[in-house]
């Protein structure tokens, strides 16, 4: 097995548990944690496959994702923080104002 | 290369996201987490991307674990954090997760996969650094995305403040 084969296998084990944590957790801050995990899966292929392939629009393309994920914990954050003033949970299974 | 640096930062970094996910306190898996982000930072200082691992290390070991720690410790007044970790949909989610890792798995060691990929040769002699034809890169073919990337920063600042923002009562 080479180098290649482990940092993308690292990068599929990421976004895998990352999913996992996504779908099983109750807890809205470690479902967030999970994504920032996916989004660090996706990086790890982009940069392997940009070295692996000396072609540097992986690594451009990796520094777009890290920006977007400023954003996305910033964003979701505030959200969070919105909403336990609303209602002081922080389970996602507790949040249903809107269901009827 | 020598693979053996490379084996241990892949497993410090799966077992860290494991216990990430797996923890039952939120703030020990925010650790986990950085512990993770710092293995994913070098493994990118392995895969000589050493400007990216730099940015890795401020903006996500730095910025956002510090968001997220500190929305963790003011929101840590509910008492019922530790009680029931996971969703009733927890069975049917970990099979469908478990079939998606299956098929990647299946994906990367299958007949076709990439094991017989090597670093190119003049990869590990010559380009040292990425700073330079990165910058080049970012301010001519993709300067456009660059600025709307600007722009999209400046929405979430915008956003971020204006909901966690107190209401007043009008």
């Amino acid at each position: 097995m080479t180098e290649a084969t482990l940092f993308l296998f690292f990068g599929a084990a990421l976004f895998g548990l990352g999913l996992l944590g996504v779908l099983i957790r109750r807890n809205v801050l470690v479902v967030l944690m999970s994504i920032e995990l996916m989004l660090n899966g996706v990086n790890v292929t982009f940069v392997t496959f940009s070295q692996f392939r000396m072609d540097l629009a992986g690594q451009i393309f990796a520094i777009f994702v890290i920006t977007v994920a400023a954003c996305e914990a910033a964003v979701g954050l505030a959200i969070l923080v919105a909403l336990f003033r609303l209602k002081p949970t922080v389970q996602s299974d507790e949040m249903n104002l809107l269901k009827w | 290369m020598n693979s053996w640096p490379v084996l241990f930062v892949v497993g410090l970094g799966t077992l860290s996201a494991l216990l990430t996910v797996f923890h039952k306190n939120p703030i020990h898996s925010a650790l986990f987490l950085v512990l993770t982000l710092l293995s994913v930072a070098t493994s990118f200082l392995l895969l000589r991307a050493d400007f990216l691992a730099m940015i890795q290390v401020i903006v996500y070991a730095g910025a956002i674990m510090v968001l997220i720690i500190f929305v963790l410790l003011l929101t840590a007044r509910d008492p019922r954090q530790k009680e029931r970790l996971f969703h009733r949909q927890s069975p049917m989610a970990i099979v469908i997760g478990l079939c998606l890792i299956a098929e990647l798995v299946s994906l990367l060691s299958g007949r076709n996969s990439l094991i017989s990929w090597r670093l190119p040769s003049a990869f590990l002699e010559g380009q040292a650094h990425t700073f330079k034809a990165l910058g080049k890169l970012l301010f001519t073919k993709y300067a456009f995305p660059f600025e709307l990337v600007s722009v999209l920063l400046l929405v979430a600042l915008v956003a971020a403040v204006a909901i966690a923002k107190k209401e007043e009562a009008s």
